[in-house]
């Protein structure tokens, strides 16, 4: 214990004397995460719908859709399928979607870019033209909306609560600081401090012991003092309690202390490790589902998804958003802790291995 | 005197444009990692598109390689003052050439070395993932990719100028790149998400670089793309200037 605080305290006294690197990284991980929680706070799944009443104008002839896509997705007959009484379309879309009313149809690349998930044309003569890139599930999505709105109901399965979307939108954030901490150990190894450390009366595990505290803390501090500032003192709608977040960021920050500790032991040539560890980090992240959620269809890809250590951290938040149970919530949170500790194991054993050959 | 410089720079240049095609990881990153990323987020999408003809492929291919343009300064940053490639450069500023060589053949080694990346990237989008890349329009979008590219690769140098460290600018371009792409909405699409967020991206250069090449894809319009090249090539101009002020050669030592 005595070792750890040594290692403890000269870690904050280098910091102290490389402010400035200090200062850039806190800096740079504090403004990631501000933007990670006011992009996520703003996000509320709904749909966004252009609405052009444009009577006697098919969408096909309009000059601003490209020529190879002319073609209207879908034509909707209103009497066809039996629409409603209430022909104003604009206020049955208004009561699902959020809509924008346009006096013409927008190019298609605001399709593409998401401007508007779809285009729907009212033609006056009682047909509708409805234009997308979606899938065929939301444009059957929308043609129910329009023929029975009396019993549509919009599929929220897949909709996250602010806090799940935070915690998903931090993951790849706090992932990827978590290396920034582990370059006094990296400067160690190549200086031959580390040996001259680990033979000293401190010991090896101390020492690593130190290191990753360090590393846990200076991820784990700035993070948690984002969020209690947006709450506290911005009024800002986080979803989870700071209990629950502590939980959470504390399961996120041993994860990437961990990882980051795994490439530095790993894979010696500082330069190469960043390259590496952001690009599994950013791929995993994505599989995993953080940004947004996925069914897979490919038992494959299943088995490989459920191994990510990111996909139970997401399904933790939504878990406690869902009300699961402490059972169910247990076995999420063993199976990131097991990762981490795997990591750190192995991460471990190499350095020690590495060590004991006289590499250092 | 001219002709000395120019085959001076020849020198250095070839030099540093074989280092780089010696680093598998660099290789790698440039080529690989895009690919994967391409597949991974498509194949994880693809049940979101399909209406018009349009796949979540003609999505991620495209935003992607923009991303791939932006992180190119992660390359120019690592051949610019990578630990063994530091040693040479100060025996390059001890000989009788202009030291500004130093960075340009850098900037220019690394443009070259990832143009070539992104086109190899874009062969495998156009022919095996059938990515619409703006078929006899091409040129243009390919413009702005690598004129992306270069900028990038001068910003990388510049930022190892500013910080004098390689590690360090690489640690403050990650997170950089990151926020940007990502407020550019080029992992995701951001636009339909709110409309504060749709206001907020515009501050993104990402995203007008990715709006100007979507309106020349999907809308055969050509209005964005002289501005979004002017305003490049500005910045471009401004950060050879910036390297240029930045550049001291004692950081080698």
């Amino acid at each position: 214990m005595k070792g750890v605080l040594a290692v403890l305290s000269v870690n904050v006294a280098r910091a102290r004397g490389r402010q400035g690197y200090v200062i850039m990284t806190v800096g740079l991980m504090v403004a990631a995460i501000l933007a990670a929680v006011l992009i996520s706070s703003n996000v509320d799944g709904q749909a966004t719908i252009a609405y052009v009443a444009a009577p006697g104008i098919a969408a096909a002839e309009t000059d601003s859709v490209a020529p190879a896509f002319a073609t209207a997705d879908l034509s909707l007959d209103l009497d066809a399928i039996g629409a409603p009484a209430e022909r104003d379309l604009r206020a049955i879309l208004e009561r699902f979607f959020r809509v924008e009313v346009l006096d013409e149809v927008p190019p298609m690349s605001q399709l593409m870019r998401n401007r508007y998930d779809a285009v729907v044309v009212h033609n006056g003569n009682g047909r509708v033209d409805i234009l997308t890139v979606k899938s065929d599930m939301f444009r059957t999505e929308l043609e129910q909306a329009l023929s029975k709105p009396q019993s549509f109901a919009p599929d929220t399965s897949t909709h996250r609560g602010v806090g799940a979307t935070i915690v998903g939108y931090l993951v790849m954030f706090v992932l990827m600081s978590g290396s920034a901490f582990m370059n006094f150990f990296t400067d160690d190894k190549v200086s031959g401090t580390l040996r001259r450390t680990v033979t000293a009366p401190v010991g090896i595990r101390a020492y690593l012991a130190g290191q990753l505290l360090f590393n846990s803390l200076m991820l784990f501090v700035p993070t948690m003092s984002v969020l209690i500032l947006l709450k506290a003192g911005f009024h800002l709608d986080i979803g989870f309690s700071y209990p629950q977040y502590v939980l959470l960021i504390g399961l996120l920050t041993t994860l990437a202390t961990a990882f980051g500790f795994f490439m530095a032991s790993v894979v010696e040539n500082p330069d190469d490790a960043m390259a590496v560890a952001s690009s599994v980090i950013v791929v995993t992240s994505l599989l995993g589902g953080t940004f947004f959620v996925f069914e897979h269809d490919d038992a494959f890809m299943q088995i490989i998804t459920r191994l990510l250590p990111q996909r139970s951290l997401v399904q933790i938040a939504s878990g406690i958003e869902q009300g699961w149970s402490s059972g169910q919530l247990t076995g999420m949170v063993g199976h990131v802790v097991a990762i981490a500790f795997v990591l750190l194991v192995a991460g471990w054993i190499i350095c020690e291995r590495r060590f004991q050959a006289g590499r250092y | 005197m001219r002709m000395g410089n120019s085959r001076a720079f020849g020198v250095l240049f070839s030099r540093d444009l074989k280092n780089l095609f010696m680093n598998p990881a660099w290789v790698m990153y440039n080529t690989l990692f895009p690919l994967v990323l391409v597949w991974a987020l498509s194949y994880l999408t693809k049940g979101g598109y399909g209406g018009m003809g349009v796949t979540s492929y003609d999505f991620y291919g495209v935003t992607l390689l923009l991303f791939s343009a932006l992180s190119v300064a992660m390359t120019s940053a690592n051949s610019f003052m990578e630990r063994r490639i530091k040693a040479s450069n100060l025996r390059v500023l001890y000989a009788p050439i202009r030291p500004s060589f130093v960075y340009l053949s850098k900037i220019a080694a690394s443009f070259v070395f990832t143009s070539l990346c992104l086109m190899a990237v874009v062969g495998v989008l156009h022919f095996w993932f059938r990515v619409r890349l703006g078929a006899d329009l091409f040129g243009y979008v390919a413009a702005i990719v690598l004129l992306l590219g270069l900028l990038s690769s001068a910003l990388g140098v510049m930022f190892c100028c500013i910080f004098r460290s390689e590690q360090l600018a690489n640690k403050v371009l990650s997170p950089v790149i990151q926020v940007m792409a990502l407020g550019g909405g080029l992992f995701f699409p951001m636009d339909g998400l709110s409309p504060t967020l749709e206001r907020i991206s515009w501050l993104s250069p990402a995203k007008w670089v990715a709006e100007a090449v979507f309106r020349i894809i999907y809308d055969h319009d050509l209005g964005m793309f002289l501005p979004v090249m002017l305003v490049l090539s500005l910045c471009v101009v401004g950060a050879f200037v910036g390297c240029k002020l930045t550049f001291r050669t004692e950081d080698f030592v």
